[in-house]
Formats: C-alpha cells, structure tokens, sequence
C-alpha cells in the first residue's frame, strides 16, 4: 500500500505546516421561489493535512452546503457562491472551472455521501464503477487497473475482493456499498476526503466499523477529512477540530476536547446536554425550546436568540463577531463580548422558556 | 421494577411469529419465507417502558405493529389486559384499539395532509364515543394543550408545523383516546438533534400524568437507557436478552448485546471504550443461518451455536438470555433442534 | 409553562413549545384573534376557503371564464345563433367567414357560427356525462383494488388490462355496437372507455397513499374501510384524477367525434363538434375554416377545463391553499 501513498507522503512533507485548505468569508445563497436562503453565511476555517475537522449542526444548518461548495457540485441556479474564498493549496476553486476544478474534485479532493444505497449505480458492476474512476484520474492500463481496484476494495476490508468486484450493487448491503463508497473516493489518493453524514444510514454496529475504517485509513494514508454529521458522539470519536453550524453560520469552533469539555456557545451546550449519556443517568433532560428556524425567514440578530436562554436585546439585532479563546477555540455569541448595560438586557422577563 | 413480578402483565406476548411471504413469478408462488419475527415472548407491566432495541430489520417495528394488530401475526399469541387481542372480534377490536395506541417515526407521513389536525384528533374521538359537539371540539383542544401545542392549533393544517410540532401532535392524536398502552415506534429518530430531546421529555411527563406503559422501540440505545426500565435486545427477528435496564447497561451477557452497547460511539473525546468491533453485516432474514442467528459474527461461536437455536431462558439473576454459552446446551431436555414451545417464566 | 412574547418576532415560546415558523405566524395572527370559536370555523369554511383561493388564482379565473363562455353559448344557443344550423342553403356552400355567416358556411351551406353554438351542448355534455361516468366507476374500483389488493386486485387488474388493451376509441365502437347507435349511448360508452384509465390511476395512487402512516394510524384508531378510503386516502390521490379528468374531456369529445364518423354517434344533421370536425376535413384544402373553428373551440374547451383543475387541485390542496 505505502508505495502507491510515496509521492503523495513527500509532497506532504513539502507542504507541511501550510493549511491545505482554506476557506474565507464564504458566503452561498440559493435563490428559491420563496427568496433568497443564505445556506452559508461568513463561513471560515482551515484544514490542516492529516487533520480530521468535523462539522456538526441540525438539518439546515449549511454543513452539506459548505462541502457541495467546496467541491463546487451545487446546481447554479438555484445555488450562488456570493462571495469569499475556498482555498485548496492556494488555488481559489471559487474561481476555477472547467478541466482544471475536475481535476482537483477526483486527484485531490473526494467525496462520500449518506445514502450508500443511491450513490453507486445500480447496473454497471461494483469493479466497473471504481475501475472507471481510477482511469480518470490515474496513468494506469489494463490490468494494472483492475489490480489497484482489488487492492483498493481489499484496502476497505471487503472479504473477497477479487470476486467481489464483479459484482453488482444491489449484491451489497448498506455497509458493504459504504465501504466501495470509500475505496472509491480513495482510489485517487486524496489530499482531502469530504465525507458527508458516511454513517447516518447504517446501524450501530455496521457504524462502528466504518468508523474504525476511517479512522484507520486516516492514520495509513495520512488524507484528511472533513467529517459532517449531526451525531455529537461520532463527532466526538472522530474529529480533531469541530466547526458547530447553526443557520447558516459557524458559530463555535475549537479542538474537540475543548468543545465537549468547555462549549461556549448556548447552541453547543444545549446540544451537548440535550443528548441523554450513556454514562451520566439524569432525571429528565436538558432541551433547546423551540426548533430549527425556516431558512427563508431567518431571525435577525443572532439567528439563536429565539431559542437561546441567555438572549439580551443586542442579540436580536446584530450577529456578534468571533472572540478567539486560547487553543484557536472560536465562539460567536455576545456574552463572551463587551457590550453596555442597555444592551446586555435580558431579551425575556424570565428566563424560564428554557428551565421550564 | 423489582415489584414487577408480583404484578399481572398488561401485555403478554407468548411466541408471536410474523413471516412474510416472498413470492415470485407469475403465479406468485410462495418461495420462501421473510422471518419478520420469529417466536418473540415477553411481558409489559402497567406504568412501565419496555424497549425493544435492535438494528433495522431486526423485527422490533413489525413487533410492535404485530401486537397491535396492525398486521396480522402468523403465530402466537398477545393478551393484553387479559384479553386475547387475536381473538376479539371487530367490535371488541376497536374497543380494544381505544386502549392501545401507536406513535409512528416519521412525523411527516403520520398526519393526513389533507385534514387539520383538529379534524384529525376529533375524528378518531368521535368514532369512540368519547366526546360529541361543543364538547369534542374542547376536548381536542386540551389534548392539544397537554401536548404542548396551542388551542388555536387545532385549525391548522399539519404542513404548518415543524416536525417537532407535527410529533407532539401525532402523540396528541394517541392520547386523545386515553390510553394506557401506547407503542412508540422511533419516536425521535427523524427529528433534529436539538428537538429529540423535547419529545422524550414529553412522553415522561405524559407517562407521569397519565399513568402511560410504553413499549418504546428504538435502535438508539442511549435514549432507551434514558427512557426504559427493561429491554429486550432483538436481533434477526428472536428476543437474544430481556434484562432490567440497569442490568443490561452495565453487564450485557448475550455477545451480540455487548457489541451492540459498545459500538455506541462515546461522546467524550477524551475517553475511548475498549470496542468490540462485529464482523460482517445482519444476515438476510430471508435467508436465516441456521442454529443461533447472531453465529456467523459472534466472536465465541461454538459448533454446537450452528446446528441448535438457542432458547431465551431465564438466568440465575432473573434476567433472559438466548445464548449456549450462558445456558450450555446440555441442560437442555428432549431434542435440542426443534423449536420447543415455552414460557417465559 | 408560561408563554413569553418576543418582542419583535411575533413568535411565542411557550415552555418546550417550539417557536413558530415566522411565515405561519403572520397568518396566525388572523387566527388566533377568534380564539374560542378558532377549532369551530373550519368546518363551514372550508369550502368557503377553496373558493377564495380559487378565485386567487387567474390561470383558474381563465379557465372559469372560458368555460362560461361555452356554457353560456350551449344554453343560451337558441337566443345567440344567427342561422338554423340544420337548414341546408346550397346556394351558400362552402362559404368564407362574412358579415352574415361569422365563421362560413359548410359543404351544405349550413352556418358554421350556429352549429357550433347547437353543437357546443352537445360536446359539452358529452365531455363532462363520460368523465362522470368514468370518475363514478372506475375510482371506485380502483380504490378497491388498491387497497384490498390480494386475488381481487389481481383479477381487477388483468381485467382492466384485458380493457387497456383496446384503443379507448375501439372499446367505446364495441360498447356503442352493444348498446346502439345514438348520442346518450355515446356518452355511456366513452365513460366506460374511460373506466380502465380512472381505475389504473387511482389503483396506483391508492397503493403509495395506503402506505403512508396516517393511514395505519387511522387504522389504529380503530376507523372503518370506508372512512379510511374515503376521508384518508382518496383525498390525498385528487391531483391526478383532476388532471386526468381535464384531459379526459377533450379526449371524450375526440372520441364522440370519431364516433361520429362512423356514423355510431351523433347522427346527421345533429351538429356536434366532433362531427362538424370531421366533416370538414374533406375540405380542408379550400375551405379550412371548417376544421380550424371546431378544432379552435375544442382546444379552447380543453385549455379552459384544464387551468381550471389545475386550479382547483391546488385549491384542494391546502398545503398550497397555504402559501
């Protein structure tokens, strides 16, 4: 396996230190009947090589539409990349068209997505499907091909896999085709693997696996990863750094430990008390009232307020900028600000919307 | 729990099989059989949350569903108050159905689309005899109110809720029949993280208030952990485990319940559990393995887990397990290889 | 569990109660102002509301008035028709549109505008008595088929493909050959033309509506069949019966023409559209007019039924009617 990894592992050596990617005041909007929905407001943060940063948020947040937009895969219309920057070993794939942003999406850039059961083809063969991918993007011929294929799906610990890869989809079960998923976007040698909710449809213990898998290949080959879900406890096994989203935005981010340990912002600890612990027995159990706002009517201000105990009246009508802890830990809310008395007025009379 | 014994059962389901049959060709010949669930016993009792937990296709839904006879099981029997639901007939079916109630996954195909939910609440009332006139109307307005929504909800149509909202509703529409079984089939699992926890909240206080017994299927096991008193663990469509929950959290004893309960990713990042990491995927139940389902990725399989199914039998303890390394098959009387009938206790 | 006004939102947090959708809200507002009697209005305002929106709608508005249009022209004809549209003048045969024949004369130098109007009651009835008889039959076997399923369904359906089979145009020939010839057997037959069509339909929508968990909970609940067909399930299969209908006019119409032809349908001199239609198309080179009015009407008749069930499809529908 390592030979295939060599030159990928010097370039990293050259690059090293250098974030490998870099994503700067990225604002996506999509334009629907309804309006404008701005998906990804002011979003910005690195990855390191190697790094595993984990995005993390409820269904609408932007976490996948920060991905698609890194890969440039939304449809335009009804999607828009406003403004900002991705900046992939300095190229600005905002920016880039053409053959040059298919080049970078397979070599450098890949991705797996939540359904395992819709992203393979249901009638080309499992060895038809990953062969074709490795010809794209790689020198290779012949036989030489089919033999990186079965390397490739042995890699992903598929039993079998000289027969395996003649195989059709719907032969596989839902771990199985997540594991050709991985062996596929693998099969160019990544700088960066984007995997976009890997586990969501599989059950516990078909999760545990491919987790172990990732987690793995992560420590073999060195890719890194940008890992969504909006499952904390995978969160938690997998990522170094957590990027939390809420409507839109970034709203904290910060090592891993320091997320779980010390979370800053009222979403991060509402979200993180709210999940029942299979360690701690609690009597009845935290919540965040209310729910996910409508995309197409945002809330002013902090777009939590509605929903956060500890809003005061400048909450409602500015979003705060970021105050940087120590150890890069990020967070974007006005009670880590200064502000005057006047404005750090408590929004509600009781605090009792959210103690109940 | 501990007086649990003592008490009668509210639910007593003894062998419940369902099988599907699959059919193929023109003349939809039966070629062979989906085991759904096969030879499931257990027992509820009044004020408890029992849990079925498992991976999809483990039969826990068909389970639940079986039970309230919303598919006709192929064998078995459930009594519940000790009346044989199989038995009764179409009138005494709906008077049994006032009392047992079902609350459904996905919010959003739970509602008709079609009809407000006050239309939605009050029809099913109406049907019951529970409430005519001025009065339906109020009294589907309260439920609406004990389940956190507001009286003037009642007028709206279900697309105008979120999916929060829309569960709160269905579990509305349960209650309003008053009754004291209700069977929650993933209540949460297609709701938004932050929201989860607002539902499981609401079903404890209504448990409380009403004096509810859950049978709460889910394949989350730290919400069963939070929410259940015993468990019964299903894999491949048999009960593997019952156990209390305290029990079976700390010391699992079926291997397929360790698995389970190990491959929950932790969240606390600074802590990792030593993992049992299964081997392969769920078998077919089309396509069963023979002897103990769970043989072809338990880690401790024995020959004799190949040719002898395992029966739930009771341990030392009191809990149930399915397992010839907890019960060594040589204890067994009569011929091991068939499917004795027995009873749970 | 007290409830807190946000200022500025609109939105109520109440308790564990989530925060309204801002868009609800505003609508809400209306709403919540007849508090007690809130949960009472719907029932006699539903219609009430189908109506409204309907009326919101101007594809629906066009439709309406393009149909009144016909209706008013088939039911005021005798007052309208500047001609006897069955008195033959071969002095006059075959004449353009002029100040006295408005749209021309036909090969027996009958005015085309008068027969168009008299032959208007005819298509409509014939349109609108086939997609009656079509709907009334074939929904309710449909429905049955769907949601019983099991041997029934099967003998339904191969039944129905048995009727599928057969060009609509062939089967309505074989009925009207049964029943014999005339207008009112023609409407009989292109209904029962039609049946198959309604019945695969609804069969359809009735097997993904069954699946969906209102219905089981409906069941749960301890509802009948009946009120589960009829309250949970056929109205969530109405957009394709709405639209299969509107489209299933014209095709009546098409068919009652070709009918017509054969001389099975509606019997000379009777004017009919599908008649008239046909008749001109032998001189479609030197006199067109007397295919382009008929075929201009029918496709009117056609566009008018056809905004008009879109229309009304989304004002049935009140996840639209919410928007």
């Amino acid at each position: 396996m390592l030979s295939i990894r060599e030159a990928g592992v010097t370039e990293i050596l050259e690059a090293t230190m250098s974030e490998l990617l870099q994503v700067r005041n990225l604002e996506m909007s999509y334009y629907t009947n309804g309006g404008r929905v701005r998906a990804v407001d002011d979003v910005s943060f690195d990855v390191k090589p190697g790094e595993v940063v984990g995005i993390v948020g409820e269904s609408g947040c932007g976490k996948t539409a920060v991905s698609l937009s890194i890969l440039r895969l939304l449809p335009s219309p009804p999607a828009k990349i406003e403004g900002g920057e991705i900046l992939f070993e300095g190229q600005d794939l905002v920016r880039l068209s053409g053959e040059r942003l298919r080049r970078i999406r397979g070599d450098d850039i890949a991705m797996i997505f939540q359904e395992p059961m819709t992203s393979l083809n249901p009638v080309y063969t499992i060895g038809n499907q990953l062969i074709e991918a490795i010809r794209l993007h790689q020198q290779l011929e012949g036989k030489a091909v089919r033999n990186r294929a079965i390397e490739m799906l042995k890699l992903v610990g598929i039993p079998r896999a000289d027969e395996v890869i003649d195989e059709y989809p719907h032969r596989f079960s839902g771990g199985m085709r997540q594991r050709a998923m991985i062996a596929m976007a693998l099969s160019c040698d990544p700088k960066l693997l984007i995997a976009d909710e890997p586990t969501t449809a599989l059950d516990v213990t078909i999760q545990a696996q491919i987790l172990e898998l990732m987690r793995d290949l992560k420590e073999r080959l060195h890719t890194a990863i940008i890992f969504i879900t909006h499952d904390l406890s995978v969160i938690a096994e997998m990522a170094d750094r957590v990027l939390v989203m809420y409507a839109g935005k970034i709203v904290e981010q910060g090592s891993v430990v320091d997320l779980f340990h010390d979370p800053q912002h009222p979403y991060t600890q509402g979200l993180i008390g709210s999940r029942p612990s299979m360690d701690v027995e609690r009597k009845r159990l935290e919540f965040i009232p209310g729910s996910v706002p409508n995309p197409l009517h945002m809330p002013g201000g902090c777009p939590f307020h509605p929903r956060c105990p500890h809003a005061m009246q400048i909450c409602r009508r500015e979003m705060p900028g970021e105050t940087q802890g120590e150890n890069e830990h990020g967070v974007r809310c006005w009670l880590h600000l200064d502000k005057s008395d006047d404005q750090a007025r408590p929004l509600r009379a009781a605090v009792g919307a959210a103690e109940e | 729990m501990s007086g649990a014994a003592e008490r009668q059962p509210m639910l007593q389901v003894t062998n419940l099989k369902k099988y599907f049959p699959i059919k193929t060709g023109v003349f939809s010949r039966t070629t062979g059989y989906v085991k759904a669930v096969d030879d499931v016993s257990f027992e509820i009792y009044p004020g408890e949350t029992f849990a079925l937990v498992g991976e999809s296709g483990c039969g826990k839904s068909t389970t639940g569903r079986t039970i309230l006879r919303l598919q006709n099981a192929t064998a078995g029997q459930v009594i519940f108050k000790g009346e044989d639901v199989y038995a009764a007939s179409g009138d005494r079916m709906r008077a049994l159905r006032k009392d047992m109630q079902i609350v459904f996954q996905d919010p959003y195909s739970a509602l008709n689309p079609r009809m407000t939910i006050g239309a939605a609440i009050r029809e099913i009332m109406r049907v019951h005899g529970i409430a005519t006139g001025n009065e339906l109307h109020d009294k589907a307005e309260q439920v609406l109110e004990t389940c956190g929504l507001q009286r003037h909800h009642a007028s709206r149509y279900p697309h105008e809720f979120s999916g929060g909202q829309r569960q709160r509703v269905v579990i509305a529409r349960a209650l309003a029949l008053d009754p004291s079984l209700i069977v929650a089939d993933e209540p949460i699992s297609a709701l938004d993280v932050s929201i989860q926890s607002q539902i499981i909240n609401l079903l404890e206080d209504l448990q409380d208030e009403f004096d509810l017994t859950f049978l709460f299927i889910s394949h989350d096991l730290s919400v069963v952990k939070h929410m259940a008193e015993r468990v019964g663990v299903m894999y491949l469509g048999k009960l593997v485990e019952v156990a209390g929950k305290r029990e079976l959290y700390d010391s699992p004893l079926h291997p397929y319940s360790q698995a389970l309960l190990s491959a929950i990713p932790v969240s606390d990042p600074t802590r990792r559990r030593e993992r049992v990491i299964l081997k392969g995927d769920v078998p077919s139940p089309a396509n069963p393995p023979s002897g103990c389902p769970f043989h072809t990725r338990c880690p401790y399989a024995m020959d004799v887990c190949r040719s002898v199914v395992p029966q739930l039998r009771r341990t030392d303890s009191g809990r149930h397990v399915a397992c010839h390394l907890i019960h060594p098959p040589e204890q067994h009387n009569g011929d091991p290889t068939t499917v004795e009938t027995r009873n749970a206790h | 569990m007290e409830t807190n006004e946000i200022p500025g939102t609109g939105a109520q947090s109440h308790g564990y109660e989530e925060a309204e959708i801002p868009a609800v809200d505003l609508e809400d507002e209306e709403v919540s102002t007849g508090t007690v009697a809130a949960g009472r209005r719907r029932g006699v305002s539903e219609w009430h509301q189908v109506g409204k929106h309907l009326l919101r709608n101007r594809g629906a508005v066009i439709g309406l008035i393009i149909i009144g249009i016909f209706v008013i022209g088939a039911v005021f004809a005798p007052l309208l028709a500047t001609h006897n549209p069955i008195q033959n003048n071969l002095t006059m045969r075959l004449q353009g549109p002029s100040s006295t024949h408005w749209l021309g004369t036909d090969a027996l130098g009958r005015d085309l505008f008068s027969r168009m109007l008299y032959g208007s009651r005819i298509s409509l009835n014939i349109g609108l008595i086939s997609v009656a008889i079509g709907v009334a039959v074939g929904v309710p076997i449909g429905a049955i088929s769907g949601f019983y399923g099991g041997k029934l369904d099967i003998f339904t359906q191969r039944i129905i493909d048995i009727m599928i089979a057969f060009p609509g145009i062939l089967l309505a020939i074989i009925v009207v050959t049964v029943l014999g010839v005339g207008v009112q057997n023609v409407m009989i037959a292109t209904g029962i033309a039609s049946v198959p069509i309604y019945a695969r339909l609804v069969r359809g929508s009735v097997l993904a509506a069954k699946e969906q968990s209102y219905v089981e909970a409906a069941r749960a609940a301890g509802l009948g069949d009946a009120s589960i067909v009829f309250r949970h399930i056929l109205p969530n299969c109405l957009a394709p019966i709405i639209v299969q209908s509107t489209f299933q006019i014209a095709t009546s119409i098409l068919w009652a023409a070709g009918l017509g032809f054969l001389g099975l349908g509606a019997q000379a001199p009777m004017p009919e559209w599908g008649a008239i239609l046909s008749d001109g198309r032998a001189y479609i080179r030197t006199a067109h007019h007397l295919t382009t009015y008929p075929g201009l009407a029918i496709l009117f008749m056609v566009l008018g039924f056809n905004l008009l069930g879109d229309g009304l499809r989304d004002a049935l529908d009140p996840r639209s009617r919410g928007n």
